[in-house]
């Protein structure tokens, strides 16, 4: 009856493991593709045309792309086990509503918590606690968002608990200080077995930003003038960051000096190239 | 059976008529309330605390938001007549990821053509073709989204087509001319009593820009 599931997903999304624990909620055998975002499959590219976007789940060969919609459709396709979604109109509409809440907010204003620095950062680590306050309000006493049962807005939103650890330790904050309800949400949710497999390690994802944080970090200026000088030097070495397409050139002795600096428009226009490539590489990571 | 259905709305919101399309279709008797989005009324306050906006559907005093859900909870309440969303589990998702891209691109790059100019209003008017032209391609030879019937695309779409006059005087362009069967569909869907009378006129909707424009400075 299952037929052939495949997940086309990358490790440290959200929106990935959303579709992991439904998929092991109804105990779905599938098989799990993990993508490099730099370097998109030709799978993922056929499969979702319109947003080029993990995760994509394809069953019998046909796709559905969206972490919310994947999750009804397994929810309406397994439909013998483990329900998500409530059976009453009202309370689906509940669900679906502050599932879209979570969409709406969660990921953006992580997002700013670790990228951003000073007052951006200050007022996103704000209205991040203020949403998750009023995720904490909707779940009052119970056990679950679902109630008794773990449901579709525990299912949206539980992913984000392995990367409260990131936006911690970048934001200097703790969310289980200010939201210790939705913590103790977390854990119960965590004791789950899909969840538990479902969820990246929290320190794997903090490594991930930290690296991907250096290779947004690079001034162009430092970059700048390290070529320059590698030019005069008459060497340069690249260096593969994260094992990606992203370069950063270095050179072999380390930075020189601008005194030693002279310029050249062929480098700099190579330079000038990788930091438009940069930012589009950076782009890639919009889960 | 006594139902109270209430409406706040916004009578220009592409939002709100996704709803009113969708309480025609199903021949719901309800009341509309408009609001003043800069004076919102306790009531809007009071349904929608979250994120205060319309439109709020209100079913027997309890509140439902967000225009989508709004929309599937009506095809689910009153779901023996006019069905909106198919049946078949992998039509409707694809149903929804069409509705959710309708979500994505028509209102914030339509925002942008009337709101900027230059290269901003350029980029944006290129984006919201391109996009318009995924839709047609999604349609192809369908008489709707939905297939025979109107669907929950054509609902979540169909509503823009009031905001198209503005969008295309602020942004000297022509969309009929880009998107030829797109706007062959849109005059189908008008035809509908439900989309006649749900969408306002897209002269006065263009009044409503100008004078935004006149507000905002630009």
């Amino acid at each position: 009856m299952e037929g052939e599931v495949v997940l086309l997903d990358f490790w440290p999304s959200m929106f990935g493991m959303r579709t992991r624990i439904a998929l092991a909620e109804k105990q779905i055998k599938y098989e799990y593709r993990e993508e490099d975002l730099r370097n998109k499959s030709a799978l993922l590219l056929q499969m979702n045309p319109v947003h080029k976007k993990i995760p994509v789940l394809i069953h019998n060969g046909k796709p559905i792309c969206e972490s919310l919609i994947q999750v009804q459709y397994i929810d309406e396709v397994w439909n013998d086990r483990a329900p998500l979604l409530p059976p009453n109109p009202y309370q689906r509409a509940t669900a679906r509503f502050w599932a879209d809440f979570v969409d709406k907010k969660i990921y953006d204003l992580g997002a700013k918590v670790w990228r951003t620095k000073g007052e951006e950062q200050e007022a996103a680590k704000k209205e991040l606690i203020e949403c998750l306050k009023l995720l904490e309000g909707q779940l009052g006493d119970n056990p679950y968002f679902g109630g008794k049962d773990f449901g579709f807005v525990d299912v949206a939103l539980v992913p984000f608990y392995c990367w409260f650890y990131t936006y911690e330790k970048f934001g200097s904050f703790s969310i289980e200080a200010e939201c210790p309800k939705l913590i103790a949400w977390a854990k119960r949710c965590m004791q789950k077995e899909s969840v538990a497999k479902s969820l990246a390690d929290q320190e794997k994802i903090y490594d991930f930003v930290l690296h991907l944080k250096k290779a947004l970090g690079i001034e162009d200026e430092v970059a700048k003038e390290t070529v320059r000088a590698a030019e005069t030097a008459g060497f340069f070495r690249v260096v593969n960051f994260m094992d990606s397409a992203i370069l950063y050139i270095k050179v072999k002795w380390g930075i020189l000096s601008s005194s030693m600096v002279r310029s050249s428009c062929k480098v700099i226009a190579l330079l000038e190239g990788h930091a438009h490539q940069r930012a589009q590489e950076v782009s890639k990571f919009r889960l | 059976m006594a139902e109270e259905v209430v409406l706040l709305d916004f009578w220009a919101s592409p939002f709100g008529i996704r709803v009113r399309i969708a309480l025609a279709e199903k021949g719901i008797k309800y009341e509309y309330k408009e609001e003043d989005l800069r004076n919102k009324s306790a009531l809007l306050l009071q349904m929608n605390p979250v994120h205060k906006k319309i439109p709020v559907l209100i079913h027997n005093g309890k509140p439902i938001c967000e225009s989508n859900v709004q929309v599937q909870y009506i095809d689910e309440v009153w779901h023996d007549t006019a069905p909106l969303l198919p049946s078949d589990p992998y039509q409707k998702a694809n149903a929804r990821f069409w509705a959710d891209f309708v979500d994505k691109k028509m209102y914030e790059l339509g925002s942008k053509i009337w709101r900027t100019k230059g290269e901003e209003q350029a980029t944006a008017k290129k984006g919201f073709i391109e996009s318009l032209k995924l839709l047609e391609g999604e349609l192809g030879d369908k008489t709707y989204f939905g297939g025979e019937n109107l669907g929950y695309v054509d609902i979540a779409l169909v509503p823009f087509y009031c905001w198209f006059y503005a969008y295309e005087k602020c942004g000297e362009f022509s969309i009929e001319a880009e998107c030829p069967r797109l706007m062959a569909w849109v005059k189908r869907c008008m035809q509908k009593e439900s989309v006649a009378n749900s969408l306002p006129e897209q002269e006065k909707v263009y009044e409503l820009v100008l004078r935004a424009k006149k507000i905002l400075g630009i």
